[in-house]
This record gives structure tokens, sequence and C-alpha cells, in this order.
């Protein structure tokens, strides 16, 4: 039933040099023979493994690591050290269990099929305020990867949850900050859910914003969405919806994993720390 | 790749939209600047210059000067196509070629426009407009020979800012060294640097098969094909290689 496996997973940046990236800094650093590049640790061994279906949260303070993990995981950034692995199917290890089928299971079938991963940080990307709002809506639709047939299926869905309808040849740029709120969060909820992805990471997307009315509704959608056995890694600031959505928390510093338990246990520990 | 290539054409259908928005004449900028640049040209050939006559002279420097339109247009916007990108790279997984790719579809698009421009004054002056069907092999190669540099060169754009603005004064002196304008004369140096210059090469090719005169020769074509695929195969490996690393050198 795993999903996710990570272990030891490491990613490291380098810093560049002390004087910057500038060509005179470089000559001078070579001159004074000061051109050690600092390093920075992003993630630092970091080990877990995620079932199909389950819902976790990473908590940590800024820096700790936790949107270099997502992207790691998403493949945006490349890996230094361990390795990440993705199941598309539902995948028996081979060690577990009594019965010695272990070449039921080759582990040649990891990585063949792989799965949809989203990463998404925030919901604002792609939206171009010169174009109208059915014109955004296709855009950012094919930047979320769905076909134009897809797009056509779901546009009146996204138009009547925005409740924007009388302004979709509106340019976007006319509209307020809320409409705009209300536009992004629409065409992400129903682009994830039309396009089955096997693993969501998601780094700070809540608070969709607009007003109660509509609050509510994004609410009902974004639980409906993490509720339909989908697997999800959520990273958040807002520890009320960590433990909202999520059984199971890690926690990050520095870059190490320093608690992976029940959300409450895991919520307590951090919140009495920063005390 | 399918959806590589969805993505390009729908950044480069927007991208195509969005550049000339909200100006008055919209969409006629696309004909209206390289036809005045050309304009602009012509007579102060007529007026600065007395070079020898060269046949079909308009055509010959339409031409040439769309091609090099294309070429700077291209290679310039592909050089800071990741670069310029880097908060939409680190926050939603997306096929970054197509950044590189739409740059070229996006140019391909304006230059249909211009292309309509050539074939009128073509008709006007009188040359068998048979020579535009045979610019189309032409330009497709040539399109894929930029696609493939613009995949070096948005590669090393990522980790060398300085590259667009060495870009600014190389373009400035390709437009000099290029026979655009004027005929280079045999055994000069302006002649041996364009032995080597690729956007010459093609742009010969072009027009070749746009003015006719001594016919189209076939090596050329073959050649022209050759490095295309070449530079374009390069390209794409060393994209590949180096696309892991992007996003932490944003």
């Amino acid at each position: 039933m795993k999903k996710i496996a990570l272990a030891s997973v490491t990613k490291n940046f380098s810093l560049g040099s002390s004087r910057g990236d500038g060509f005179l800094g470089r000559i001078l650093d070579v001159i004074s023979g000061k051109e050690k590049k600092a390093q920075k640790i992003g993630v630092d061994d970091v080990s877990f493994e995620l079932d199909k279906g389950e819902i976790i949260g990473i908590i940590g303070r800024n820096g700790s690591g936790k949107s270099t993990l997502l992207r790691t995981i998403a493949g945006i950034y490349s890996l230094d050290g361990g390795s990440i692995v993705t199941y598309k199917e539902e995948y028996k290890n081979p060690h577990e269990g009594d019965l010695d089928d272990t070449t039921t299971a080759p582990a040649s079938t990891i990585g063949a099929d792989t799965p949809e991963i989203l990463y998404i940080n925030g919901f604002s990307h792609g939206i171009k305020p010169r174009l109208t709002m059915r014109e955004n809506i296709y855009l950012v639709g094919t930047i979320m990867g769905l076909s134009k047939k897809q797009i056509e299926g779901v546009f009146d869905d996204v138009v009547s949850f925005s409740g924007l309808a009388e302004f979709v040849d509106t340019k976007v740029y006319q509209f307020s900050t809320g409409m705009i709120l209300r536009l992004n969060f629409s065409i992400f909820i129903f682009g994830i859910s039309l396009k089955n992805f096997d693993i969501l990471l998601l780094d700070e997307v809540f608070g969709a914003g607009g007003d109660i009315d509509f609050k509510y509704k994004a609410e009902e959608k974004m639980n409906s969405l993490l509720k339909s056995g989908v697997t999800v890694i959520l990273v958040s600031h807002s520890l009320s919806d960590i433990k909202k959505y999520c059984k199971r928390v890690i926690w990050l510093e520095g870059g190490k994993l320093k608690m992976d338990a029940e959300a409450d246990l895991v919520i307590n520990h951090y919140s009495t720390e920063k005390i | 790749m399918r959806s590589v290539l969805r993505l390009s054409f729908s950044l480069a259908k927007t991208n195509f939209k969005l550049r000339n928005e909200g100006s008055y004449l919209g969409i006629l900028w696309y004909i209206l600047s390289p036809l005045l640049l050309f304009l602009i040209l012509l007579f102060v050939k007529q007026e600065a210059f007395s070079v020898k006559n060269i046949p079909y002279y308009p055509i010959y420097l339409l031409s040439g000067l769309l091609l090099f339109n294309l070429f700077t247009q291209i290679i310039g916007s592909s050089i800071v196509a990741i670069s310029s990108n880097a908060g939409f790279i680190k926050s939603i997984k997306i096929p970054m070629e197509a950044l590189v790719v739409s740059k070229a579809i996006q140019f391909l698009f304006s230059h249909v426009f211009e292309i309509f421009l050539l074939g009128l004054c073509m008709f006007y002056i009188g040359l068998p407009l048979v020579g535009l069907l045979l610019y189309v092999p032409v330009l497709i190669l040539f399109i894929l020979f930029l696609l493939g540099l613009s995949f070096i060169v948005s590669t090393i754009g990522v980790y060398i800012s300085d590259l667009n603005n060495v870009w600014t004064v190389f373009s400035q002196l390709l437009f000099f060294v290029t026979p655009i304008f004027y005929v280079p004369q045999m055994g000069n140096l302006i002649y041996q640097v364009n032995e080597y210059n690729p956007l010459y090469f093609y742009m010969r090719l072009a027009r070749e098969v746009l003015i006719g005169g001594q016919g189209v020769s076939f090596n050329n074509f073959i050649f022209a094909g050759l490095s295309s695929f070449v530079v374009l195969f390069a390209g794409i490996f060393i994209f590949a290689k180096n696309k892991y690393r992007f996003a932490e050198h944003l």
C-alpha cells in the first residue's frame, strides 16, 4: 500500500561566493584566495514512507526545508543523496508479509509507471491580468496539464463555482483582489479533481480568500478533494488546518526530521517549544 | 511530448496577444514595425550608398531583414526564457521545454505576417510567387536550427546572466556583419567572416529560393538540413542534461 518512500533524502544548495555573483566579486575571490563556496543544507537525511490515501502535514519554522523537500519529491530540485521512490499502483513490499513471494513484486516495477504528481505553491500562477477571465481559465488549465477538451468540459463548473459568471469576458486586471482569489481557487480545485493526480504536494494553499460565503464553499470543496483517496502532503503554517486534515505530522527543523508522529502530539510539542 | 507542445502553443498564443495589447494599432504592429525599418533602410541605401546594383534589391533587403529579425527575437527571448520565470518554475511543476519552444512558436506566428508583406512586395516587383512555396522548407530548417540554439542559450542564461548584456551588443554587431543590406565583396574580411555565419548561410538559401538568380543548389539544402538537426539535437541534449539543476540556480 506504499505510495511514496523517502530514504535519507539530502539536498544541499551552494550559496555562491561571499562577495556575490558578480564578475568583479569572483575576481576578488580568486585574488584573495577565498573562493570557497558556502553550502546551505536544505534537507538532511530525511526518511519516511507514505501509504495510499494518507494525508500528512509537514510543519516547521521558516527555512526548515519544507518547500525544498516537496520540490525535491516533485522533481523540481535534483536529489543530492538518498532516494525517493513513488508508486503509481499500490505496491506491496516483498520483504513485508510472511509469504516468500518476493519474485512476484520485482524491484524493476519501481518507477516503470510514474505516478502523476502535482506540486503547487500558492494559487496565483500563470494568471495574466491583461487577458480575459475566459482566456485565463484556458491558460492556467493548460499550465496544469489539462487538454483543451478537458478544460471545455469543466469550464462552466469553474465559472459558476467562482460566482463570476457575468465577468467571463472581462479582462482580469479590472477584477478586485477577492475576485482574482476566487478565480484562482476555482481553476485550481477543478483542475486537480479532473486530472486525477496520484500524489498532491500542497505548499501553503490554504486561505482561499474571498468573503465568508466563498470561504465556506472553498473549504467544503477542499475537504472533499483531500478526502477523495488521493495521497497528500500538506505544508502549512496554519496549525489548525494541519490538525483538521492530517492524522500524522512531520516536524522538520534545520532540514532534519525532528519528529514523525500523530498530529496532536507533534503539534503540541511544536507549539510548546515555540514559547 | 504532447503536453510540451500543448503548453508551448498556449504560452505562445498568450504572449503573442499580450505583446501589442492595449496599443491603438494592436496586431497591425506586427507588419508595421518590419515595414518601417525596411523603408528606412531602402531610403538610406538610395541616398547614402552608391553600391553597384543588386538585382531585386528590395526583396534582397526585406528577406535579409526578416530572417535577421526572426533570429534575434527568438534567441534574445530564449536567453531569458528560463531565468525570467524563476517564480513560476519553483511554484508549479511544468515542462520547462515549453518555455523555450513557446518563444520559437510565438515569433514564427509573427513571421507569418511578415511573409505576407514579403509576398506583396514580390508581387509588386514582378517576381514569381513560387519562391514563397520553396521558402517554406528553408524556414522550417531555420526554425529547427534556432530551436536548438535556443535550448543552448537558455541553459547558459540560467548560469551566466551576463549573457543577456553580451547579446544586446552582439546582435547589433551581427546586424552590420551579416550581409543584410549590402553584398559582401569577395575576399575581404566581412566575406570571410560570413563563411562561418550560420545566419548568413540560411539567409543566402532563402534568397536563392525567393529571388532565384543562379537557381537553388541542392547541396546547400542538404547541408542546411544536416546542420539544423545537429544543432537541434545538441540543444535538446544540453537542455535535458541541465534542466534538473535549473530551479536551484534561479
